[in-house]
């Protein structure tokens, strides 16, 4: 099972919950079955089948470059974040 | 543009307000941090808070931390990514507690610091883990510097200290590599070159080819001549560019242990391509069979065309940087004018592939955090324009505000690139605030909560019944 955080500004859909576990090989699936347990989440993750824009997927701490489509170890991390711009 | 276009238009960093919490036991042992940010946006969203809130804490391990930041629409012209964008505010806010924190303590502020730091699998605000670091080995530069163990004498003089944490960046950089007939490589990158990357990407090339750097000659193309790249920019050029020099580096190498299976009338995999650029194939015989790069490469016409190498990547395991400054100033009492005596960069650079212009990345990032410190401010009048849009006005420092300043490169290489590069653009911008503001309260004994600290801000310190 991945451990997937979630953000201060999504945990009412979490039950105040920050971080849960979600099974799931991909992020896809992650984002997928997070969505089953917690109703509402895919919409604030997902927008046209992509992940929003002004926001990143990491796991284990990297940025997936890869979209949804990355790997997801068993026991991985899962992090839902603001994208960051560099100057 | 114009100049005066420019400083109208172009967005300078959001003006930002922060407010720092931290909270410790006697012993020093930070237990909590809340930190709440507000950074202008200009007229639609869009401000740098996520970074700034995001690096705020990064150089401490605190268990309990709340961030909070805002993007705020006001009616002025739109602000931009500008260095490190948001990190510089937010963690002079940070530094700043912290030396509060040290001095109530009384304890040496490295001391403090180093009891706190951020090592491997400390989690960040935005609870992501820190993967290998260099925060110690900079904190531990800064303690044993001989700028930090030397002693400050003087009237109104003082010494401050502050750390940084930027996160750095990957993204797309694509490249080609031309063998040539007489044993040189042309080598062709997307990556516009504003400090060195010609350099630095050709270095990388001829490491992995084994070849003398001299033999790789270096040119930027645009994004119609070679593919997908992108910005230089979010410390990520160097970064992501060498990861494509590598891809390169080994398709070359693959191609070329197949011309020589062919020359040899060998299968491929008995040929090998050596880190000294000699590819050996099996014997012949009693007689072992190699040739080197250029001898291999001066027959490349003849059989079967030349050979060109690409590469299109977007590297994921980005490196991040922590810096730490020490600087010393001089404040005149009776104008507030600040004079730096002497400023020192520590920073974790990774692996350094060309030293002097990492140097000069660290003095570029350091003397623009100290314009924000001391000098760089936009004054809008009541109708929201820019009443300084020159550079009489707008004042930079410039080389002859800062004594030289000494840069201390840590080299904790990021096991995440093939040569453990990590970004070292953005940080060095980060600390300044800080270490100025806190060599100042060192000096005269006022706590600079606004930047930049002008003459006249000093003074207003100094004296505020004035």
């Amino acid at each position: 099972m991945a451990k997937v955080f979630v953000p201060a500004l999504m945990r009412k859909l979490s039950n105040e919950e920050p971080v849960v576990d979600i099974p799931g090989k991909t992020l896809r699936e992650v984002v997928n079955n997070l969505d089953d347990a917690y109703p509402g989440m895919k919409d604030l993750i997902i927008e046209n089948g992509r992940v929003r824009p002004g926001l990143a997927l990491a796991v284990d701490g990297v940025m997936s470059a890869t979209g949804l489509m990355a790997k997801v170890p068993e026991d991985g991390e899962v992090h839902i974040l603001p994208a960051i711009g560099g100057g | 543009m114009t100049r005066q276009e420019v400083l109208e238009s172009t967005g300078p960093t959001p003006g930002s307000w922060v407010r720092v919490k931290l909270g410790a036991k006697r012993d020093g042992t930070l237990v909590a941090a809340d930190v709440a940010l507000a950074f202008e946006s200009g007229g639609f969203p869009g401000s740098a808070f996520v970074a700034g809130a995001r690096c705020a804490l990064g150089p401490y391990d605190i268990p309990n931390m709340h961030v909070e930041g805002w993007d705020v629409v006001v009616n002025k012209p739109k602000v931009a990514a500008y260095r490190a964008p948001g990190a510089p505010q937010t963690e002079f806010g940070v530094e700043s507690v912290i030396d509060e924190l040290a001095e109530m303590l009384e304890r040496d502020p490295m001391d403090l610091r180093h009891q706190n730091r951020a090592v491997q699998g400390t989690r960040l605000a935005d609870g992501t883990a820190l993967g290998v670091i260099g925060n110690t080995e900079v904190m531990d530069a800064i303690s044993q510097s001989d700028h930090y163990r030397s002693e400050l004498q003087g009237e109104n003089r003082g010494r401050g200290v502050a750390m940084g944490y930027w996160g750095n960046g990957g993204m797309e950089t694509s490249a080609l590599a031309n063998v040539n007939a007489d044993g040189t490589v042309s080598l062709v990158v997307g990556t516009v070159d504003i400090g060195g990357l010609r350099a630095t990407h050709a270095m990388q090339l001829a490491e992995t080819l084994g070849l003398p750097y001299e033999d790789v000659h270096p040119k930027v193309v645009d994004t119609d001549s070679v593919g997908m790249t992108s910005v230089t920019g979010g410390s990520r050029s160097t970064f992501a560019g060498g990861w494509a020099m590598h891809e390169v580096g080994l398709d070359l190498r693959r191609q070329l242990e197949a011309r020589a299976a062919q020359i040899w009338e060998v299968d491929a995999f008995e040929v090998t391509y050596g880190d000294d650029a000699v590819i050996h194939g099996p014997a012949d015989g009693d007689e072992a069979r190699s040739m080197t790069f250029g001898e291999l490469a001066g027959q490349l016409a003849m059989t079967g065309g030349m050979i060109q190498g690409s590469a299109s990547v977007r590297p994921e395991t980005v490196g991040v940087t922590f810096a730490g400054h020490i600087v010393d100033v001089e404040v005149d009492p009776e104008t507030g004018k600040v004079d730096i005596l002497r400023y020192t960069a520590v920073q974790d650079v990774g692996t350094a592939i060309h030293p002097s212009y990492v140097e000069g990345q660290i003095q570029g990032g350091a003397l623009q955090g100290v314009g924000m410190a001391l000098t760089e401010e936009y004054f809008y009048d009541d109708d929201g324009v820019m009443r300084n849009s020159s550079l009489l006005d707008y004042r930079m420092p410039t080389a002859l505000d800062t004594p030289m300043i000494d840069a201390i490169l840590v080299e904790v290489p990021n096991p995440g690139h093939p040569y453990g590069v990590r970004g070292v653009g953005e940080v060095p911008i980060v600390p300044p605030l800080a270490a100025v503001a806190n060599a100042i309260h060192d000096a005269v004994g006022v706590r600079m909560a606004k930047l930049p600290a002008t003459p006249r801000a000093i003074l207003e310190e100094l004296e505020p019944d004035a």
